[in-house]
């Protein structure tokens, strides 16, 4: 079992897995609440566009992924703001809006090669040396700034009107907001590419959700279930010789349905002992 | 005890000329209105009167016409007295599985402290006293608030499991935490059972006599207000009465009001065909500018 971890490769997928993972958890708590559940995804597959973009004029297409990501986000909490229009019909219009221009760009650039495959799906694995440093850099970052906004946030998520009266910069705040989930998916599409970015933002959270009470026992119990998905299946991956990112998000969902069904059984025994009664 | 009254002469909150339209639909028409330091001000009105919109104009969450001033201080300077005021909505739903607790919910209020005390120079200059001591935890603060509610029981509680009274108190926990001067307090009595509803009735009576919070509060039962405010005031559209305890019963508001809600009741239950509009008559307010 020990002998995997002395490769090289294997510990920066690791660590930067570790990383990856734990941002993505904190920062998905806030998106869960705020019902923004699918900007994730949403703003992957505007990311998607990114990529084909920088494969097209032959730039690092992770850096017009994130150009491209922070745009769109920005422009989503711009649209919410001045418009009537519900959050969540703005985050499909994003989506469709990505999807469209990725695929025209792709094709414009002689259509799917190999290394788009990388970005759709997520090479951990397979990441450089800078690659993992830089995904971990970012994610610290994201970590440090919503340990130090986490209260604010906080307030942003469970009622805005209130924290505006509180005297919260609330328009600020959720651009920075944006900004940062931007960042996170950008990183995050390393690990688990385009398609399944969102599972890590949300399944360790609404997990979390069944058994913790207060806020921050969430966040702790949604931490230790992403890192618990991102080192078994990184590892699983490798010895059975599949999908690094589809094994980490099936360890996930495997997590979140054995506390569904436990959290079932439980209530269904305490009912039963308070019949008895 | 936040002030003497004797420091200063303007009235805690000042509207004037207050107007909001939505297209061409006027809700609130020329307010005006003033409520004095230490007032327990009940707000009456139909729905649809405008209450919510009135109080959505006050705290800036709303756009209008006409001013507005709070402690003195009316437009930029008003938004940093906005952390002053307490507001308790009409409406707060939760989801039941929202991660947090009553203590979360309650600490949030911790957070406007940083902008009372930036702003508390200002206040002060008007002669106004925030009551803050700085050298109290928030621990202690939020020990404090849920002791005047009476929810220390439950601290852990997630909110979205609370009843209907119990996350009122909460959110009234989560308001007293940095001692505000000023409540506004949205219908907070509808959708609360009876024992709940005096419940609360004794906490804000409490807050107004014995820690001099000045509380502005909208409730559509005029005998509930009658026994809990020092003034009334009267609201469709406009406002048609504003006046102390004793004006209000000496007016002709009780048997009006008494005969309106049963002209509503008579509607919904009976299917009443034509009737006179809302409080009184349309036009006769128009012209008298008030009933009182």
């Amino acid at each position: 079992m020990l002998e995997i971890l002395a490769y090289p490769f294997m510990q920066k997928a690791l660590i930067a897995g570790i990383a990856i993972a734990a941002a993505c958890s904190m920062l998905g708590l806030f998106l869960v609440l705020k019902r923004y559940s699918l900007f994730g995804d949403a703003l992957s597959h505007v990311a998607l566009a990114g990529v084909a973009i920088g494969i097209f004029f032959k730039v690092y297409p992770l850096w017009t992924a994130l150009l491209t990501a922070v745009a769109a986000s920005l422009g989503i909490t711009r649209l919410r703001e001045s418009t009537r229009i519900q959050g969540d019909a703005l985050i499909a219009v994003l989506l469709i809006f990505g999807v469209a221009s990725a695929v025209l760009l792709i094709s414009a650039s002689g259509g799917f090669r190999v290394d788009l495959f990388s970005y759709l799906f997520g090479s951990i694995t397979l990441i450089s040396n800078e690659d993992a440093l830089t995904a971990v850099i970012a994610s610290l970052a994201i970590i440090a700034s919503l340990l130090t906004l986490k209260d604010r946030l906080f307030y942003m998520v469970l009622d805005e009107r209130q924290a505006k009266i509180s005297g919260l910069d609330i328009t600020q705040l959720n651009y920075i907001f944006m900004i940062m989930a931007s960042i996170m998916v950008i990183v995050a599409i390393r690990l688990v590419g385009i398609l399944l970015v969102s599972s890590l933002i949300v399944l360790p959270n609404i997990a979390a959700m069944m058994l913790g009470r207060g806020f921050k026992t969430t966040m702790l119990i949604s931490l230790c279930i992403s890192i618990a998905s991102a080192i078994t299946g990184i590892i699983t991956a490798y010895y059975l010789n599949v999908s690094t990112s589809g094994m980490i998000v099936m360890v996930c969902i495997g997590i979140m349905v054995s506390i569904m069904v436990l959290k079932h059984h439980n209530m269904k025994i305490s009912v039963v002992k308070e019949s008895s009664r | 005890m936040a002030v003497d009254n004797n420091e200063h002469s303007m009235s805690i909150l000042r509207v004037r000329d207050l107007t909001v339209r939505y297209g061409s639909i006027t809700v609130l028409e020329s307010i005006n209105m003033d409520v004095e330091h230490g007032d327990l001000l009940g707000i009456l009105g139909p729905n649809g009167a405008g209450k919510t919109t009135l109080f959505n104009s006050i705290l800036m969450l709303q756009e209008h016409e006409g001013t507005v001033s709070i402690f003195g201080y009316s437009n930029d300077a008003r938004k940093k007295m906005l952390p002053f005021i307490g507001y308790l909505p009409q409406r707060f739903s939760v989801d039941q599985n929202f991660p947090a607790s009553v203590e979360d919910l309650v600490s949030t209020g911790l957070i406007s402290l940083r902008y009372m005390q930036k702003s508390a120079p200002l206040l002060e200059r008007n002669g106004y006293r925030w009551d803050y001591d700085p050298d109290m935890s928030n621990r202690e603060r939020i020990d404090k608030a849920l002791e005047m509610v009476g929810l220390e029981h439950a601290r852990r509680k997630r909110i979205g499991m609370l009843s209907g009274g119990e996350l009122q108190r909460a959110l009234i926990a989560k308001i007293l935490v940095s001692r505000p001067l000023m409540l506004i307090l949205d219908e907070p009595f509808t959708a609360l059972d009876q024992d709940a509803q005096s419940r609360l009735f004794n906490i804000l009576k409490a807050l107004n006599e014995d820690m001099d919070v000045t509380i502005i509060l909208a409730a559509h039962d005029l005998m509930l207000l009658m026994r809990l405010a020092k003034s009334i005031a009267c609201i469709d559209r406009r406002i048609f009465f504003h006046g102390s305890k004793e004006e209000c019963l000496a007016s002709d508001l009780i048997r009006l009001y008494s005969e309106h809600a049963m002209h509503i009741h008579m509607k919904e239950h009976m299917g009443a065909g034509e009737t006179v509009g809302r409080l009184g008559n349309t036009s006769d307010r128009r012209s008298s500018g008030g009933i009182g």
